[in-house]
């Protein structure tokens, strides 16, 4: 054991560890600050890049139609089921509660509210994350682990202007084209659903109607901003994480579930947040 | 090509290694190379380390942190340019890599066709006559149209040495780019790099076969050795 000696002798290294951990764990946050702030910066600039026609080669046109038609054209099916379930679900029931509560006239805001607003644009997300987040994950980091984007790099083109532009930005119009589809779907399928089932005497198209009379110059803002940047978010982040893989036990699987869950976050905030601003 | 370095102004090399320390993996000490590589000359360096050799050509494209010591290209020293800078000075460069030369969700056509379509205007049609035509050099009957994974080992070992030298590279880095006993890809091979040496382009060939070094058929102005941390000049009776 150790005598008061030894402790006294002992205490002022213990004082100095103690400093040195302190900084230590300033710099670690220092650090993680900086890398924080350098992953906001390299998404503004890719995304900066991407607003700029004059950096669209024809490699990256060519990305973009075929990543488009890979999570748009693909997804449609997927999207189409699921509208009809919210259709069948959602529509037919506000309609039906509107209905007894003898307040038809206010069926458009609420569907505006509701389906436009915040269900369509956030189930369409989850439909992409769900079919094409992993799939993207999966895909870059086997580019990655295998020297592919080495390759890339060593012959002169940056893997952010041939592969994350072209796909984040075909994502977020995949989202918003989606958004659009399944909205349309939704309304339409619910309507019909309910004056099929005798449960509201209007017809579909006025219906119809009275939702786009209840949009404002903000809600059809909304409709294009929301899914694009959600879509947008949801192909970077899977594309940044998917680039990170290192080879090695787990690679790709231990990234998956930080990336779906990243993407649901990423989903959800942004969501709040134009809902917000708009 | 020797007597143009003696003279009082010589040209800028294209590749320049000052004393470089290329850090390598945990179980293997640092690499110093000191390396000038000049226009018209190739450099032949042998090695059986494929892993340190990667790192190495890694390094001399800018791909690679160093530890100690400078890599220029061109004049310009990877470590003081932009990350565009960088992406716009590596387009004069051609590669054979190891592993990882293919994407595999695309066809090795569209592999070979990669760099010359995004960094340059060149019609579609021209760029695929001139790729065809390097491809009969190197014994294909055309442009491969499968995809990586279906295409034979050899066919895919040109078709890489086909992207390497497409597009007047100034520049070639060839990582074992003959598979052993494939001496039918020597001959093809050669004819390329002299095609570059000619217009004052370079080119680094690494090898694994020892016969390689010796066949003085292969005009390199200069050849090496790794050996455990350094690069030594390769010695005629080894």
């Amino acid at each position: 054991m150790a005598g008061p000696e030894a402790i006294r002798s002992d205490a002022p290294t213990a004082t100095a560890s103690a400093a040195q951990t302190r900084r230590g764990v300033r710099y670690r946050r220092i650090d993680g600050l900086l890398y924080t702030l350098a992953v906001i910066g390299e998404f503004f600039v890719t995304f900066a890049h991407g607003l700029v026609p004059g950096r669209w080669r024809r490699t990256m046109r060519a990305e973009f139609t075929r990543f488009l038609f890979q999570v748009g054209v693909r997804a449609v099916p997927a999207v189409s089921v699921t509208a009809v379930l919210v259709g069948v679900g959602l529509v037919l029931q506000i309609t039906y509660w509107s209905s007894v509560a003898g307040i038809t006239e206010k069926i458009g805001e609420f569907l505006v509210l509701v389906l436009v607003r915040q269900a369509a644009p956030i189930i369409t997300a989850l439909v992409l994350i769900g079919r094409s987040g992993s799939v993207l994950v999966d895909e870059i980091g086997h580019l990655a682990t295998s020297g592919q984007l080495r390759t890339l790099r060593s012959h002169g083109i940056d893997p952010m202007d041939l592969i994350t532009t072209p796909r984040a930005w075909a994502m977020g119009i995949a989202a918003l084209l989606l958004t659009v589809l399944f909205t349309h779907i939704a309304l339409w399928t619910g309507f019909l659903s309910a004056s099929l089932s005798g449960m509201v005497r209007q017809p579909a198209l006025e219906l119809l109607h009275a939702v786009f009379a209840s949009m404002s110059l903000r809600d059809h803002l909304l409709l294009v901003f929301k899914p694009l940047l959600i879509g947008y978010v949801i192909a970077y982040v899977s594309i940044w994480l998917g680039m990170r893989v290192r080879p090695g036990v787990g690679g790709v699987r231990r990234v998956l579930p930080t990336a779906f869950v990243s993407a649901l976050l990423a989903t959800f905030i942004i969501g709040t947040g134009v809902s917000a601003i708009l | 090509m020797s007597d143009s370095r003696q003279t009082s102004d010589r040209p800028v090399p294209i590749l320049s290694m000052d004393q470089a320390q290329i850090p390598a993996s945990a179980d293997t000490p640092e690499l110093e190379v000191k390396l000038q590589v000049y226009p018209g000359e190739l450099h032949l360096i042998y090695s059986r380390d494929r892993q340190r050799i990667g790192i190495l050509a890694d390094a001399m494209l800018g791909l690679a942190p160093v530890a100690r010591g400078g890599i220029r290209f061109l004049g310009e020293d990877w470590a003081e340019l932009s990350g565009d800078a960088a992406f716009r000075l590596r387009r004069g460069v051609g590669r054979v890599q190891r592993e990882g030369n293919w994407m595999e969700t695309r066809s090795v056509m569209d592999n070979l066709l990669l760099p010359l379509r995004h960094h340059t205007l060149i019609p579609e049609q021209q760029l695929r006559t001139s790729a065809s035509d390097l491809a009969q050099r190197f014994g294909l009957p055309g442009l491969p149209l499968q995809l990586p994974g279906a295409c034979a080992t050899a066919d895919l070992q040109r078709a890489a040495c086909i992207r390497a030298f497409l597009g007047r590279p100034q520049l070639v880095v060839l990582e074992h780019p003959a598979l052993s006993g494939d001496r039918d890809l020597i001959r093809p091979l050669m004819e390329s790099i002299q095609q570059v040496r000619r217009r004052q382009g370079a080119v680094i060939w690494f090898t694994e076969h020892l016969s390689l070094m010796s066949d003085r058929g292969i005009p390199a102005d200069r050849r090496y050795r790794i050996d455990s941390n350094q690069l030594h000049e390769w010695e005629t009776d080894q």
